[in-house]
Formats: structure tokens, sequence, C-alpha cells
């Protein structure tokens, strides 16, 4: 159990790198909203299953499930709200000019 | 946009979304009792809130059918992150981003706010607004048919909630 729990916070780990990069390599703010959305929700759900894994007890290892869950509710939303914003004020933009 | 206590004169909802948090609060906290001091005040401000914002009348998901759609979900987030990685670790990054527009048959309310959501989750799509019945997503890629996707998500989402097609494509 133990053994596993580390396997899947390493590849956890490697995932956030991975989703960092992508937010500096990837050329605008909607590509990079995809790095954001997808690697880093993937990161933390693999270091989230990686702990409770070890967590030894049902309940925190519900709580780290849990905490999963809430921050990808949170992050979906708030990707797609700073996506519509940027997508408004481009469109604002372009009719301006 | 007073009328949600006409609808709903006993309250139920209020009372369910009021027990769900608690038992979220709950397991967040590691059932501590002194961080009540902070979560039952947040938890009536999330139910006030929750009662002012909702959308049309709730539907419910089926219980039954979780577990095939959270493995269907886990798997696309895998392949979604495998492939943000992949390509964030090719020496060239290659994209071919653009928006498309995808119109939904779900109607307005929880099911299709919840497939707005999901949708940002998928692999290569992300939600970037809904404009009446049309959602404009973002892709990574314009030139994989994204669109076949969308429409098995939908068909999930759909199933999920237990909504009739027939009645939603009407």
């Amino acid at each position: 159990m133990a053994i596993l729990g580390w396997l899947f916070i390493a590849a956890g780990v490697v995932f956030f790198l991975m989703g960092t990069i992508a937010l500096l390599r990837f050329p605008d703010l909607f590509t990079r909203l995809h790095a954001l959305t997808k690697a880093d929700n993937l990161g933390l759900g693999m270091i989230a299953a990686g702990l409770a894994l070890q967590a030894g007890s049902a309940l925190l290892a519900l709580k780290f499930l849990l905490i999963w869950v809430l921050v990808m509710l949170a992050s979906a939303s708030v990707s797609h709200l700073i996506a519509r914003t940027a997508r408004h004020s481009q469109n604002l933009r372009e009719h301006k000019s | 946009m007073h009328t949600f206590k006409k609808n709903n004169p006993a309250g139920s909802g209020s009372w369910i979304s009021f027990v769900i948090l608690a038992i979220l609060w709950f397991f967040l906290t590691e059932a501590n009792l002194s961080s009540w001091l902070v979560g039952l005040p947040c938890i009536l401000a999330a139910v006030v809130a929750y009662r002012r914002t909702r959308l049309s009348s709730g539907f419910s998901i089926r219980l039954k059918r979780l577990p095939a759609f959270s493995a269907w979900f886990l798997w696309h987030s895998l392949k979604g992150g495998i492939d943000v990685a992949w390509r964030a670790a090719k020496p060239r990054v290659r994209l071919d981003p653009g928006f498309i527009d995808y119109p939904l048959t779900l109607p307005p309310g929880q099911a299709r706010t919840f497939l707005v959501n999901v949708v940002s989750l998928l692999p290569g799509t992300l939600s970037a607004d809904v404009e009446g019945n049309v959602l404009v997503l973002h892709t990574l890629d314009i030139t994989v048919d994204t669109h076949a996707e969308i429409d098995d998500a939908e068909r999930r989402v759909t199933s999920l909630y237990g909504i009739d097609r027939s009645v939603t494509d009407a």
C-alpha cells in the first residue's frame, strides 16, 4: 500500500511539472487554461489517491478524495470564467478597432 | 427573481443542501468540533447563495449510474492530462487551437452546468462560453473531431441525470 501510494504521488508530481511546463510553453491564455485544468487536476488527483492509500483511516482517505473533487470543481468553474471574460474582452477590442 | 419560494414551499431543497454541505465539512475537518465556528456560517451562506442562484427545477442524478460515469470520467481525465503533458514535452509545441460551436440539447439547469464543467476536463476541450443554447468550446486541436466526443459526453450526462432524451430534443 505504502509503495503504491508513493508511485501515485511520484506520478502526480510529474503531471504537476508537465502542467507547469505547458503553462510556460503554450502560446496564449486559452491554451494555458487547458494546461491548468487538465495536467494539474490529474496531478492533484494522483497525489490525493497516493495519500489516501497511505492514510490508514477511511475517514482521512475520504477527505483526500473529497479535496480532489472540490478542487476539480473549482478549477473547472474558474477556468470557464477566465475563458469567458477573456473572450468577451477580445470581442470588445475587435469591435472598437 | 424571488419566485423560488413559491416553487418549493417546504424548502426541502435547502435542507438537503444544508445536510450535504454539513457532511462535506464533517469529512474535511475530520470531525473537529471547534471548526464548526467557521463551518456553520459558511454553510448557511452557501445555502442562501444556492437558493438565490438556482436555475430552473433541479434534476437529481441516478446514483446507480454514478460508478460507470466516474470510471468514464477518470479515464478521460487521464487521457486529457497525458495529452497536455505530451504536448508540453515535445521539443516543438504542436497546437492548432480554435473555437468550436456546439449546439446543446440539454435544457438549462443543473445537468447542463455539470456538462459544461465536465467538458473543461475532457481531453483537448475547454468550455469558454454558453450563448443561448450554444456551447462555445476552445480546443487545442481543431483538426480532431471534437463534436463526436462532446456528443458522447452529453449523452452520458443526460443518462446520469436520468433525463428523457426525447423531451430534451423537442
